[in-house]
């Protein structure tokens, strides 16, 4: 298959903002609070930060791993360094990686509907539904794709304001004293702050979709630090809100937090919230189950990509259906999180190394 | 979907019964009880006359054509003396049938000699005003100031509208012949300097592809040349005001107008464009923006009033507050029918209005507002059939999706509303999300000769975004919308305010 991207298929720069910021975004960011204070309890919002910034390098490697690659993504780097088959072997096992992280979004999402919302719908149903609508953007190419990751930071935006709404409750004295846990508790936090932070990598198989590829790495940066601010924000404004015991026995810190919200109209915000959420969650899921059909595409060049998505949807739509216990999601989450940290932490640094060393070596 | 469908190749064949001869046409022609042929001199005169006589101009033919014809009969020996005889302008020879039939049916006249059938001269005296009416008031897209006048279903007249409002010689009208049987003149304007060359490349190639018999009305053609044909919504501006067509041409957009038809096409159109109004332009801006908002808004409402009203009344009753939930209750009370239901009665009553009213002769349409309105609404009502507040969100929806300007895309407003109502019948606030990300998808996969139809939103371009809310101020906005590409962006230098000095700071 042709992997060289074609003029009219490529998006402006500014869309790398969209692009990385939606990805990282997901149901995480609605639980993710009471994860976090496992470690360095009211402080780790520094964690939170710290990781974000942490981030930037790794970035910074991808992008230096991507430019010494042939077709600017990383599966031509795979191909160039590895040989054909070893190489394609790490396309396959790239795009299962992120197979993985999109059945993890979209599971995630149906899980969380019969807890807040609907309790007499099967979750075939949503699973379908939701189907039908990753079958219909995916299919449109990389651009409809784009187009749902814009959609998706833009209006679900409006949410963020709901959160100046709960500040008149905040109770600073919950986050004092600052800065009194040891280094072990702090990179605790860290590990666990992770899974909301996952999802940007898909970069390393899109990149070439972008225009103008040496000016736009800072949209990607630009993208990198709002996340970053964007979860210490909402860490922070969930400390001030809740009492680190109570915080302890949340599931869904920020719904908890969301439903205090009342309207003349409206009793109960958060269905507002868990819905628009859907926008937020379908960017991951589509983002990433698009990487992973390129990623296979161009290793096996003989399958058709529109087989090969309604097949996964196929397989998603099993998964979903059968394993939605809870004793099926909570080691899910692990897989999905450790199969991170490792991919950004020990093989995004290992690739940097060899594309340094390649680079001398000429 | 999963196949790609393999296009027919083209026929070349065009209309199946064609002429071969000049006797041929004479032949067929004389079938039809209004082509005549005369001889207007003493018997034994060679010349002969032949024309379509519902198609020419009698007064013409009396008292231009045959009396100076009879005058000097006996000296026309060739026909090019006819030049020098009959007060027409525009005489001409020609020897071709085919040439020779197709001036017939423009309103021709044919003079030659009975014993040889082998050249003819024409004589132009059609009666292209027969028929067409005399008002041209705009008739459906109407506005309270600002000019009236709008497109009548002539060619003639409507270019010659444009001109008038247009008077330069940037303006370039090029003409494209459709159809194989009946020919229609369409015409393609521009501004040259302006508009980008790409939209006139793009417009004209798909007019000249187009293999039709006929085409009836440019906004049959306006789907035939469509990008995508499988959409409710236009994907461009059918428009039957003049200031409208003429605005665009500026902005740098081609304007399609053929002949029979009282509609001009605007392309490449944008989805925001279609809530724009020409009035908007005579008011000022922040009246005008105030509009704008309003009718945006209204398209929001009434594609997903009735939605929301199902979706928290079937699934999501607790989202009502307390205080609101008391009168719901009291009204919905006797309702025997699922949300649902009642929602489906009484959308399909309005539309059922609305279509009757369209159909209807004027003078019995006002009987039909009472009948829907206080006989049906107070009536269902009554009978428990639906609720009060039901009754009230769904007259607003209705009342909302009129207020679009552009008709084609009222109708997608209003049709846009049933996938909503069934989605939220099926699976609540989600399937209204879920067929938001559908809409939001679908939207972004339109394109207009080219340009995405959800521009300058998705892609976001800078500056174009606040000029599709709202209504900019003339002093701002003195350039072109640049996300159309125009090959000029300044379109002109705008005066300050009259009196700028005066405040604190030049006390």
């Amino acid at each position: 298959m042709n992997s060289i991207v074609k003029e009219s298929n490529m998006v402006s720069p500014y869309f790398l903002f969209f692009l990385m910021h939606s990805t990282q975004t997901g149901i995480g960011v609605l639980k993710f609070q009471s994860h976090i204070v496992k470690g360095a309890g009211h402080d780790a919002w520094v964690s939170v930060l710290a990781f974000g910034l942490l981030l930037h390098i790794i970035f910074f490697m991808m992008l230096y791993i991507l430019k010494q690659s042939s077709n600017g993504d990383i599966l031509s780097f795979h191909k160039d360094v590895f040989g054909k088959y070893f190489g394609g072997a790490l396309n396959l096992f790239l795009a299962g990686y992120f197979l993985l992280f999109s059945l993890f979004a979209f599971h995630n999402y149906i899980d969380i509907l019969p807890v807040w919302v609907f309790d007499g719908i099967t979750p075939w149903e949503y699973s379908l539904l939701l189907s039908v609508i990753i079958l219909y953007i995916v299919s449109g190419g990389f651009r409809i794709v784009t187009a749902i990751s814009f959609w998706g930071v833009v209006i679900p935006s409006f949410l963020l304001l709901s959160f100046l709404y709960l500040l008149q409750y905040a109770e600073v004295s919950y986050l004092q004293p600052v800065l009194q846990y040891g280094m072990k508790d702090y990179l605790i936090s860290a590990k666990e702050a992770a899974p909301v932070f996952l999802g940007f990598e898909t970069i390393l198989v899109f990149y070439p979709f972008i225009k103008n590829r040496e000016t736009s790495s800072k949209w990607g940066h630009i993208a990198l630090f709002y996340t970053t601010i964007l979860y210490t924000s909402i860490t922070i404004i969930t400390f001030l809100f809740f009492s680190q015991g109570k915080l302890e026995h949340l599931t869904w810190p920020t719904l908890t937090m969301i439903k205090i919200i009342t309207f003349p109209f409206l009793e109960r915000f958060e269905f507002i919230f868990i819905f628009t959420w859907l926008l937020v969650v379908m960017p991951v899921i589509c983002i990433t189950m698009w990487s992973a059909i390129r990623s296979i595409k161009l290793t096996i060049p003989k399958v058709k990509p529109t087989y090969l998505l309604v097949g996964l949807l196929v397989v998603f739509h099993f998964v979903n259906v059968q394993l939605n216990e809870i004793q099926y999601s909570i080691p899910f989450a692990k897989i999905v999180n450790y199969s991170g940290l490792i991919f950004l932490f020990g093989y995004i640094p290992f690739l940097f190394l060899i594309a340094v060393i390649r680079k001398k070596m000429k | 979907m999963f196949r790609k469908r393999r296009r027919k190749p083209l026929d070349k064949r065009k209309y199946e019964t064609v002429d071969k001869t000049v006797s041929d046409v004479f032949e067929r022609a004389n079938k039809s009880s209004d082509f005549t042929t005369i001889s207007p001199f003493e018997k034994d005169h060679p010349l002969q006359i032949s024309f379509y006589k519902t198609l020419i101009d009698p007064s013409v033919l009396q008292k231009s054509v045959l009396p100076f014809l009879k005058e000097k009969a006996s000296a026309i020996m060739e026909l090019s003396d006819l030049t020098n005889m009959i007060p027409i302008e525009g005489i001409k020879f020609t020897k071709d049938y085919l040439e020779l039939e197709k001036a017939l049916h423009n309103g021709s006249v044919a003079v030659y000699f009975k014993d040889k059938k082998d050249e003819f001269a024409l004589l132009n005296i059609n009666y292209a005003r027969l028929g067409q009416r005399e008002t041209n008031d705009t008739q459906n897209e109407f506005s309270v100031i600002g000019p009236k006048i709008g497109f009548i279903e002539d060619l003639t007249t409507n270019l010659h509208l444009i001109r008038d409002h247009l008077s330069t010689s940037d303006l370039i009208f090029e003409e494209i012949v459709v159809g194989s049987r009946a020919q229609t003149k369409v015409v393609i304007a521009y501004l040259d300097g302006v508009t980008n060359p790409d939209y006139i490349d793009t417009a004209k190639q798909r007019i000249q592809e187009l293999d039709v018999d006929t085409s009836f009305d440019n906004t049959q053609l306006e789907q035939l040349i469509s990008d995508n044909t499988k959409t409710p919504f236009p994907l461009f501006i059918t428009t039957e005001r003049v200031d409208r067509t003429v605005g665009s041409l500026l902005q740098g957009q081609i304007v399609v107008i053929s002949d029979k038809s009282s509609y001009a096409i605007i392309g490449p159109g944008t989805l925001m464009e279609f809530f724009s109004n020409p009035e908007d332009f005579y008011l000022p801006s922040i009246i005008a923006s105030f509009f704008k908002l309003i009718r945006i808004f209204g398209m929001l409402f009434s594609i997903f009033a009735s939605a929301f009203y199902i979706a928290i009344f079937t699934f999501h009753f607790e989202v009502v507050p307390k205080d609101l939930l008391g009168p719901i209750i009291f009204s919905r009370a006797n309702v025997p029918f699922p949300p649902v239901i009642e929602v489906l009665f009484l959308e399909v009553t309005i539309d059922l209005l609305r279509e009757a009213g369209a159909r209807l002769p004027t003078k019995i349409g006002q009987t039909l507002g009472i009948v829907g309105g206080i006989v049906i609404g107070q009536a269902t009502v009554e009978a428990a059939l639906t609720s009060n507040i039901l009754l009230i969100i769904v007259a607003l929806a209705a009342l909302s999706s009129f207020t679009t300007p552009i008709y084609k895309m009222s109708n997608a407003v209003r049709l846009l509303r049933y996938p909503f109502i069934l989605l939220a019948a099926i699976w609540g606030g989600l399937g209204i999300y879920v067929g938001l990300i559908l809409l939001i998808t679908h939207l972004s996969r339109l394109k207009s000769l080219g340009v995405p139809y959800l521009l300058p939103l998705y892609p976001y371009r800078k500056g174009g975004v606040v000029g599709s809310f709202v209504r900019p101020n003339y002093v701002n906005y003195n350039k072109r919308p640049w996300y159309l590409r125009p090959l000029s962006l300044k379109r002109y230098f705008p005066a300050n305010d009259k009196d700028p000095d005066e405040g604190l700071n030049t006390e």
